[in-house]
Order: C-alpha cells, then sequence, then structure tokens
C-alpha cells in the first residue's frame, strides 16, 4: 500500500534512533556512523528550508501548467472546466507517483503534487456537477483515507478523520429532532472509538510507518471529543444550523450537562495525561484550557478582562515558577530539563522572534518624512498595546 | 533507542557492550520532560500580566495619579535590574548561561517596564520636549546594553526592532510589510543603510567572536530588511529600475557566498525566493512594458514561469546536494 521503499523506511527508523541515542549521549558518533552505513536509506529527503522551496515552486509549476492548460482549451462553462480540473488532478497524481519512484520521499515536490491533486479532483468535481455535502464528506474521505495510507502523510490523517465525522453528522442529522438533539453524543462516540481503536492499532508492527499519522489522529480526535461537547460550539451551532431559537442569555436544553463537560474535558486529559506520562493527552488539554476560558468569558463577565489577565498572568507565573522549582532534581519520573535532542526551533531562534513580535515598540508612523523617527509618545508602555 | 532495535543492531556488531548497557539504563530510567510545557506556560503568565497591567493603569489613569504608575513601573524595572545584576553569572563574550530558567523573564519584564516608563514620561510630561528620537534612542541603548551584558537574545531582538523603530521603520516579523509605507523614497534608502549595517554588524560579532551567537538574530533581520527594501526599490524607482536589479543581483550573490560558508538552508531558500520575485518582476515588465506584448506575450509568461520554476527546482535539488556535503 505505501508508495514508499519499506525497508528503508524501516532503516530511516533505525536511523533515527540512533540519531536520538547520540544525542543521549548513549551510544557514540563511530557506531552512529557505522549504523548508518549498513541500513542505507536511498531516499531523496531534502533540508527542511528547501523542502519549503520545492513545495512553492511544485505549486508555481503545477499552477501555471493548469493555467496555460486551460488557456489552450478556453471554454466558459463550468462544467467543462470542472472536468478539466479533474483531468489535471489525475495528471498531477500520475506525475506524483513517477516521483515518488524517483526516489523523493517528503522533499516538498511530493507534498505539493499531493495537494494539488487531491484539491483539484475534489474542486473539479463539485465544479462539474452539483455534488451534496454528504456525498462530498465521502469524497474527501476516500480520497484523503487513499493519500494517507499511500504517502502516509499526517495532515490527509487528520482531514479523512473530520471528513468521517462529517458522514456521521450528515446521515445522523436526517434522522429528525430527537437526532439533532443527541448529535453532540454521537460525535464524541464517534470520536472516542477512533481514538480507542487507533490507540490499539498505533501498537502493532505492522503499522510503524504509520506512527506520525497516529499521533495526528489522536490530537484531532482527542479536539473534536472536546469541540463536539463544548457549551459555546452547541448553543451557537444549535442556532445557526437548527434554528433553535434562543434569545440572548438563554441556555440550551441539558446546558448544565454541555457546561461540567466543557469544564472536565480539558482537565482530565491534562489529569490523564500526566498520570500516563502522555505528551498528547497533556498538550492537548493544555491548549483546550484556552477554550474553556474562552467559553466562560463569552457568556459571562465575572470580572473586566484585565483583572483576569493579570489574575491569570500571576497564577500562571507561580504555577510556572513552583513546578520548575519542584521539578528541578526529577521527581516521579518528570523532569524541568530540557530532554535532550536538537531542535530545529534552537536553530532558528524562533523564540527571540516571538518576543520581539509579542512585546513590540510601535514605530512613529505619521511622520512627515523629512527626519528619522519622528511622531510622538513612546514605546506602547502604558497604554497596554505592546 | 527501543530494546528492540538496541537488540537487533547489538547482534549486527554495531554496538559495543557498553553502548548497549547504557541504552537499556536509558530506557529504564526515562524522564518525561515538561520543560517546553512549563517554559510556555511561563512565557503566557508574562504575556498576560504585563498587557493586563497596561490596560488596568490605562483604564484607571483618573483615579490612580500620573506619578503614582509612574514609580510603580520604576520599582517594577529597578527590582528586575538589581534581580538580574545579583544573580547573572560573570560576563564573557562567548556565550553566558543564564543562571535559572527564570532568570531570562525577570529581564523580560525589566526591560519592558523600561520602555513603558520612558514612554510614559515623554506622553504626559513631554520630558524630552521635541526630540522625539530620544524616546526610541534611550531605551535602544538600555537594550543593547541589557542583550550584551545578561545575553538574552529576545531583548536584542527588541533591540534591533527598536533600532529600527528609531530610524522609521517596523521590522516585527508581521508588520514589516503593512506598516511600512515602501513607495517611499527616504524609507527604502533608510531600510536598505538599516539592512546593510545590521548584516555587517553580523559579521563583525562572528569575525570578532564578540557574543558569536547573537551573529544569525543580526543577519536575520538583515537578510529580510535588504531583501524587501531592494525589492521596493526595483518596484518604485521606475526609471532607474535595472540598476536596483543589479544591485539585487549583488546581494543575492554575497548572501549565496555567506549560505555556503555557514552550511545555511534557511539562508538558501530566503535568497532564492527574494530574488526569484525580483527577476520574475523585469521579468514581466520587460515582456509587457518594454515589448508591449499582446496574448503571445501571456502565453511566453506561462512558459517562464513553468520554465524558471523548474530550472528553479534543480538549483535548489543541487545547491541541497552541495552543502550537504561540504
Amino acid at each position: 500500500m505505501i508508495a514508499y521503499n519499506n525497508n528503508w523506511l524501516d532503516n530511516l527508523i533505525i536511523r533515527d534512533q540512533a540519531a536520538k541515542a547520540v544525542d543521549e549521549a548513549t551510544i557514540t558518533k563511530e557506531e552512529e556512523a557505522a549504523i548508518c552505513n549498513a541500513y542505507a536509506a536511498g531516499f531523496y529527503m531534502p533540508n527542511i528550508f528547501v523542502r519549503v522551496g520545492l513545495f512553492i515552486l511544485t505549486i508555481i509549476i503545477a499552477s501555471f501548467s493548469f493555467g496555460l492548460f486551460s488557456l489552450l482549451m478556453l471554454s466558459s462553462s463550468l462544467e467543462s472546466f470542472g472536468a478539466l480540473s479533474v483531468f489535471f488532478g489525475l495528471l498531477s497524481y500520475a506525475v506524483l507517483e513517477m516521483i515518488v519512484r524517483k526516489r523523493h520521499y517528503k522533499s516538498g515536490v511530493d507534498d505539493a503534487l499531493m495537494w494539488m491533486s487531491a484539491g483539484l479532483i475534489v474542486g473539479g468535481l463539485n465544479g462539474a456537477a452539483h455534488v451534496s455535502g454528504l456525498a462530498n464528506a465521502i469524497l474527501i474521505f476516500f480520497i484523503a483515507l487513499f493519500f494517507m495510507l499511500r504517502f502516509i502523510n499526517m495532515l490527509m490523517s487528520a482531514v479523512a478523520f473530520i471528513a468521517l465525522l462529517a458522514i456521521a453528522f450528515f446521515i445522523y442529522v436526517k434522522l429528525g429532532d430527537l437526532a439533532k438533539a443527541t448529535m453532540p453524543f454521537i460525535l464524541m462516540t464517534m470520536s472516542a472509538l477512533v481514538f480507542w481503536w487507533i490507540k490499539k492499532q498505533s501498537v502493532k508492527l505492522q503499522w510503524r510507518h504509520y506512527a506520525n499519522c497516529f499521533t495526528m489522529i489522536k490530537v484531532t480526535t482527542l479536539v473534536c471529543f472536546y469541540v463536539a461537547g463544548n457549551y459555546y460550539v452547541i448553543r451557537e451551532a444549535s442556532i445557526a444550523m437548527f434554528d433553535l431559537g434562543l434569545k440572548e442569555g438563554e441556555s440550551i436544553p441539558f446546558g448544565w450537562l454541555f457546561w461540567i463537560l466543557t469544564f472536565l474535558i480539558p482537565l482530565i486529559y491534562i489529569f490523564r495525561g500526566i498520570q500516563r506520562k502522555d505528551a498528547v493527552l497533556l498538550r492537548t488539554g493544555l491548549m483546550l484550557v484556552a477554550a474553556i476560558i474562552f467559553t466562560v468569558r463569552y457568556y459571562y463577565h465575572v470580572i473586566p478582562l484585565e483583572s483576569a489577565m493579570v489574575m491569570g498572568g500571576i497564577i500562571m507565573i507561580a504555577i510556572a515558577y513552583t513546578l520548575m522549582k519542584y521539578l528541578q532534581l526529577p521527581k516521579f519520573g518528570f523532569t524541568a530539563r530540557e530532554s535532550s535532542g536538537k531542535f530545529l526551533t534552537d536553530k532558528l531562534q524562533l523564540e527571540s522572534l516571538v518576543i520581539a513580535q509579542t512585546f513590540s515598540t510601535p514605530t512613529h508612523t505619521g511622520n512627515d518624512g523629512t527626519t528619522f523617527g519622528g511622531g510622538s509618545g513612546g514605546g506602547g508602555g502604558a497604554t497596554g498595546d505592546y | 533507542m527501543h530494546t528492540t532495535v538496541s537488540e537487533k543492531l547489538f547482534a549486527a556488531g554495531l554496538l559495543s557492550d557498553n553502548s548497549k548497557i547504557k541504552v537499556l539504563q536509558q530506557q529504564n530510567n526515562r524522564l518525561f520532560s515538561v520543560h517546553w510545557e512549563l517554559k510556555t506556560i511561563l512565557y503566557l503568565g508574562v504575556l498576560l500580566l504585563s498587557s493586563g497591567l497596561g490596560i488596568l493603569v490605562y483604564k484607571n489613569i483618573d483615579s490612580i495619579g500620573h506619578q503614582a504608575i509612574l514609580i510603580f513601573i520604576a520599582l517594577i524595572t529597578i527590582a528586575g535590574f538589581i534581580y538580574c545584576f545579583k544573580t547573572k553569572l560573570p560576563f564573557s563574550t562567548g556565550k553566558v548561561e543564564a543562571p535559572n530558567s527564570f532568570f531570562d523573564y525577570v529581564l523580560l519584564l525589566a526591560c519592558l517596564g523600561f520602555i513603558s516608563f520612558i514612554g510614559y514620561l515623554q506622553y504626559q510630561y513631554h520630558f524630552f520636549g521635541d526630540r522625539f528620537g530620544l524616546v526610541t534612542f534611550i531605551p535602544m541603548l538600555v537594550l543593547f546594553f541589557s542583550a550584551y551584558f545578561f545575553d538574552h537574545l529576545g531583548i536584542l531582538s527588541m533591540a534591533i526592532t527598536n533600532l529600527a523603530a528609531w530610524v522609521g521603520i517596523s521590522v516585527t516579523p508581521l508588520q514589516i510589510l503593512k506598516a511600512n509605507n515602501f513607495n517611499n523614497g527616504t524609507i527604502i534608502i533608510t531600510a536598505l543603510v538599516l539592512g546593510a549595517c545590521l548584516v555587517i554588524t553580523a559579521m563583525i560579532t562572528r569575525l570578532r567572536q564578540v557574543k558569536p551567537h547573537f551573529a544569525f538574530t543580526y543577519l536575520n533581520f538583515g537578510v529580510h530588511i535588504i531583501f524587501i527594501a531592494t525589492l521596493a526599490g526595483l518596484f518604485e524607482f521606475e526609471k532607474i529600475y535595472l540598476l536596483w536589479f543589479l544591485l539585487l543581483g549583488g546581494i543575492a550573490f554575497y548572501f549565496y557566498k555567506e549560505a555556503i560558508r555557514s552550511k545555511s538552508f534557511y539562508l538558501l531558500l530566503v535568497l532564492t525566493l527574494y530574488s526569484y520575485s525580483g527577476l520574475s518582476y523585469v521579468i514581466m515588465r520587460l515582456l509587457f512594458y518594454t515589448a508591449n506584448a499582446d496574448m503571445g506575450g501571456v502565453y511566453l509568461a506561462f512558459l517562464y514561469f513553468i520554465g524558471s520554476a523548474t530550472g528553479l527546482i534543480f538549483f535548489l535539488i543541487r545547491m541541497n546536494k552541495k552543502i550537504k556535503n561540504l
């Protein structure tokens, strides 16, 4: 099923682990070199930045080829343009298969062709004929699933899962009012089932190359499980999609249940994440804490925003400070120290850029262009807009 | 390393006994690192606290009184700097590690406080009169000093953005294109000179080995500012655009050499994309303005993009190999 050379993919895993082991100083550099020699991977895998460049350039080539192609066959009707898109999508796929034969693996070229192909086929079919929501969901699900299985692509796996949820939604919603009321639970059940199934599958040796896809699906299912039970999402979606006539400040049926879910799920994620030392659960849970805060603040203005920010800031600093001090020496298998390993972010010094962006001094615009830096006042400061 | 993998490698004679034992030990004592989670929480906390305080002060300006606010900000700043002076490790021209993971954020808070203090002073009391330049110049000096003295890359980035603000342009990543009016000749030339200065500073930093890990930050700001300024010049000064194109070529060549020297794929990508934009602009201009092409020109333009992008793909693939084998 996988388009890439399976042996090489295996060897990549071994090389990857050897590189990590060198960082952890468990094996020597010479040993790593010997391992890399013994387990060759003949893929063309350029550096990440070259990959970005190749991706952009491939998109340019494919788009302009498509443009030239359409110009030559100049036709005005949407149907024939749609057919042309589908044809070009299939052509992109053919080129993609060829490129993969030429040993490209996550080189940017194959990524670009894959997305072009999927996008053009789905878009083209929609242009050529009227496709219903359900049909679109099914179409996207199968295309994304195929690309995920064949090209082990992480993003495609997330797209496939979301399309699967959409299929369930469109089928179930036709069953009437009861279905609309129980929709959150159907979507949550689906997410939970897929999560458990993926969790069981991910330890199997035969799926070893899909490890990244599985991680992605896990994150997506966890987020979808939360979103499906989130008070804000349910209230606003009921109003927008099911014409639920709610007045300002009025709650939805069983509102208390969804409030509990809104609060509880991220906390359970964090708790389980710490208990099982599962980074996926822990990080997803931490991210979703922001969603709790947003949901509460959307409906209840308990305290003014700035007081909430100050208090939240102090609490967060206090928690981080205490834990950092506490975990200076490892306790219960946790450590506040960096796990060894080189991060791309270190090389780009990303943190300093983030600081420059979020705490920047505004320039003095509105000068008359005569002298350097006129304008009024100073850097953000007390106006709070730094 | 997984036990199955290490067993396999050991059986193949690729691991020594010693390494195998170490791998097993590592496997049994694996620690779960929450380093990045804690750092993110800390960073968000500082961000929330400082912006929340800012809004709080702004809203209650009538009831608190300006002196009280100024004193409060000054206290935060002074306390922060005192803490940093006390706990910092001895200065060296090389890289100095922060004494603890909290240090960087205290310094950040102190520097932000100082900038607010100066800004507030000017806003409320016109402390510097009409010498507006001083309002950004003084914080800039303090930021550069703090960046070098306490060895903080984030503060260095803030100092560079402050330097740019002092000469009149905005260079934060999201605003460099949005906030600047690049149809203005003065701004283009200013940005060009600023970019060149930053690139030269990066070079001196590297050659002199004064905080050599700062070189990348200078270079990173410099390369984007200088390329954007040159492209803006190319688009803006229509009469002499070929001259600007030559300049673009020269700059691209310099960075090409620099990318090879420092084995930087990032620099390679940046210079390729900027130069390609410039080249495509000139080709399109020649085609549609100078040669006044009609429909045939459109076909030619399409062919140009297909051909040139294909060429660049081969260029990037070759360069990838070259840099990897250096």
